[in-house]
């Protein structure tokens, strides 16, 4: 009985999960119908250029002395009327310093900024003499959060870009992700673009040269993964208004907000989905009626991990992070307060992120468990399964199939095989891999565990 | 149906349908690429075309109308645009519209896409002509506001401008404000004396005021009245923001007979409106500001500090 009512509830879940899914994709796919990208780039700058503000990008960097001049050299090549570049190295222990001093000719000089934001100490500021549009600011060790806080206070421009020091941006995705703060100034107070998997990708001088995917298939499935849960999702949430998280690797912020918020919370591992959240509970309760959105085709290629341990790390900090933030505003969640976003958007994290993984585990298990105790036959296991992976398979083919960005740059019908391939191999081993990391995510939670975890990376321009 | 013959047909419709889709989305991949090649093609065969001097054939109106259909046509002219300079550019454009472009990016203006209209209306404004101007005008009032201003950004480029009374009353629509900032910014800094006219006259809002000032700052030039206009907004208006924007305009300017304005918001309650100032009195080489930079030297915000030393080092170089 009791074993049957957990199936029950398993079934409900996934069910649950699926309907998001799909209803996500529908969505999706009604927002780029209805709004095209304009491909041109020269027609992006002539209507933007004008009425674009300034910009300040801020990369948070630690040990990332395999990427970093490239990831510096693509930024400080983006095509952008007015923006500068700030590099935290979060108290790096490598040559990542050394590295920028040598290609950007960079220069000590004082820190005059002032100290709103909490952070840790500085050591130092460096200024190039080559770009004065770069600065570096090396600092004491206190996480990705603790050196965005850092840049924030450093900035000069009413906006800030936060990327990640290992992406690298598409030379014109700063005046394709600030347009919805061209057309809706008094409301848009964060806008997020497309993470790509760089893998696979050629990239020479900070510029991805041709799009290919990788021969790694750990990199392919999470090119899939990104693709179907970190695009088209997001686009369908924030075609609702509904949005609860910009991606840490590449999004755009109004500073003044954002520091009257009291910039991101040092204490947590999702700093970028807290703030989102953060920025929605502060506009709900001071009637301020802000607006986060997603933008498609601004794109930011990133370095996916193609080793286990390094992705379990990833998907384990992930899982905390979310868990952090979904705790900590658990308020938003329980009373009727906060709308769509608290309601939805947040109830869509606890299904889907967080219960939804355990639900698909744990079905798998009991249902393994019914049939080895001869209760459920091997031909209903056997069709349940097959059900479940035909499922999974369907949605991410059509996620491929209206993928706007990827494929427009691929063009070519050899990698959406090979896609679809990833996405049947994803159902079939990485979707329960991911749920089991997760779990491992969950427990750290319990045991308050506040490690980031070392990433090792090939180097983008070795991809 | 038994419910194992159910869930096997649901999972074989599932399979069945995504196999399809994943067909289509290939097929489509293969049609894509090649359309961009055909694209391509059309594009060099009427670029190499109209680079020929010579007279308009009748198969360079084919190509033209073949383009135009294939939409290579208003991104072409956009990036020769960028590209081609003088009697190259003239003859380039000249062959185009002998050979119907203008009438065709015309007719596209009436076209059902939103993004077609837009391209069109914002290509239309090479073709300088009486009926191109006249399709503009008929699509300042496009549903559309991408079509709207991108129409009205090319008449004001063919030096139709619309009146200020019409891009302002556009402005007070909340959801018009960045383009018709954008647009009402462009005016001001072609007609400065007209935008300072409607500074004088009417009390616009802090939004619109800055928009206005942020264009006489481009201005080529500002007369001395309008000047001291900008001088008395800068000492007496509400808001600090507006206060901020007239200071640049000042600096901007060179506006001497202005350094009182200047030197009284040096002494300012908000540090945003001192910076302002600060940047003001060192464009204007105010020398007799130097004792209050250097007292702002030591001010509570670091953004004055910053600024202050630059205008003393700015100050230190004009009188050595």
């Amino acid at each position: 009985m009791i074993i049957e009512g957990l199936v029950l509830g398993c079934a409900i879940v996934v069910f649950l999960q699926v309907i998001v899914q799909l209803l996500e994709l529908c969505i999706a796919a009604q927002a780029l119908l209805s709004d095209p990208s304009e491909p041109e780039p020269g027609l992006v700058w002539r209507r933007s250029a004008d009425a674009a503000p300034p910009i300040s990008v801020i990369a948070p960097a630690f040990n990332e002395e395999a990427n970093i001049v490239e990831s510096v050299r693509s930024l400080l090549g983006l095509r952008y009327p007015q923006f500068e570049v700030i590099v935290v190295s979060d108290g790096s222990t490598d040559a990542t310093i050394d590295r920028m001093t040598s290609a950007f000719d960079l220069r000590r000089v004082s820190s005059n900024f002032e100290r709103v934001l909490n952070h840790e100490d500085i050591q130092c500021v460096y200024r190039s003499t080559i770009n004065p549009n770069l600065t570096v600011i090396d600092k004491t060790n206190g996480g990705k959060a603790d050196a965005l806080n850092a840049g924030l206070n450093a900035a000069r421009h009413p906006l800030f870009c936060c990327v990640d020091a290992d992406s690298v941006l598409e030379f014109d995705a700063l005046l394709r992700i600030v347009q919805p703060f061209v057309d809706d100034p008094l409301h848009v107070v964060a806008s997020g673009g497309s993470v790509c998997v760089a893998n696979g990708c050629s990239i020479q001088g900070g510029r991805v040269v041709s799009v290919g995917l990788s021969p790694n298939p750990l990199a392919l499935m999470q090119t899939v993964e990104y693709l179907r849960a970190f695009q088209l999702a997001r686009l369908a949430w924030s075609r609702i208004d509904a949005l609860a998280i910009i991606s840490g690797a590449f999004g755009l912020f109004r500073r003044d907000i954002v520091m009257s918020a009291g910039g991101y919370k040092r204490e947590t591992v999702g700093e970028d989905i807290e703030l989102v959240v953060r920025l929605h509970r502060q506009s709900i309760e001071k009637g301020l009626g802000h607006r986060v959105v997603f933008v498609p085709d601004p794109v930011c290629w990133t370095e996916a991990p193609e080793t286990m341990p390094t992705l379990a790390r990833q998907r384990m900090r992930w899982q905390r992070g979310a868990l952090e933030t979904l705790f900590s505003h658990r308020r938003m969640l329980i009373t009727g307060a906060y709308g769509r976003v608290g309601r939805l958007a947040l109830g869509r994290l606890l299904l889907v992120d967080l219960i939804g993984p355990f639900a698909e585990m744990m079905g798998w298990l009991l249902l393994a468990l019914l049939w080895a105790w001869g209760v459920l036959s091997a031909q209903y296991f056997l069709a349940l399964f097959a059900l479940a992976v035909a499922l999974g398979f369907a949605i991410s083919v059509t996620a491929i199939a209206l993928q706007p960005i990827e494929l427009s740059r691929a063009r070519s019908a050899g990698d959406v095989a090979v896609l679809a391939a990833a996405a049947l191999a994803e159902t079939l081993g990485y979707r329960q891999l991911v749920g089991f990391w997760r779990f491992f995510g969950f427990l750290q939670w319990l045991r308050k565990d506040t490690a980031w975890g070392a990433m090792t990376r090939r180097g983008l321009s070795s991809l | 149906m038994t419910q194992l013959d159910a869930i096997w047909f649901s999972t074989i419709f599932l399979a069945a349908g995504s196999t399809l889709m994943l067909a289509a989305t290939m097929l489509s991949r293969v049609l894509d690429g090649v359309q961009v090649r055909r694209r391509q093609r059309f594009r060099e065969r009427l670029l190499g075309e109209l680079m020929q001097p010579g007279e308009t054939t009748r198969s360079l109106r084919r190509i033209v109308r073949k383009a135009a259909s294939l939409g290579v046509l208003a991104p072409l002219v956009l990036q020769t645009r960028d590209i081609l300079r003088g009697q190259s550019y003239e003859r380039f454009i000249e062959r185009l519209d002998a050979a119907g472009a203008s009438n065709l990016l015309v007719s596209q203006l009436r076209g059902a896409s939103t993004p077609v209209r837009q391209r069109a209306a914002e290509v239309l404004s090479v073709f300088q002509s009486n009926e191109t101007r006249a399709a503009l005008r008929r699509v300042w009032n496009d549903p559309s506001l991408k079509v709207r201003f991108a129409a009205l950004l090319a008449s004001m480029q063919m030096g139709d401008s619309p009146t200020f009374e019409y891009v302002l009353t556009l402005a007070l629509k909340a959801k018009c404000f960045p383009h018709a900032a954008r647009t009402l910014r462009l005016m001001a800094a072609e007609r400065p004396a007209e935008a300072a006219d409607w500074l004088r006259r009417a009390s616009l809002a802090p939004a619109l005021t800055i928009t206005l000032l942020d264009g006489l700052a481009e201005a080529a030039a500002l007369d001395a009245g309008d000047a001291a206009l900008v001088a008395s907004i800068s000492r007496d208006h509400a808001s600090p923001d507006v206060r901020a924007a007239a200071l640049v305009v000042l600096g901007n300017h060179g506006a001497r007979q202005c350094k009182a304005a200047v030197l009284d918001a040096l002494d300012d309650d908000v540090w945003f409106v001192r910076v302002q100032a600060v940047v003001a009195a060192g464009r204007l080489r105010l020398g007799e500001a130097s004792p209050a930079l250097a007292h702002l030297a030591e001010d509570p915000s670091w953004w004055v500090r910053l600024r202050a030393g630059e205008a003393l080092q700015r100050l230190n170089r004009a009188a050595a």
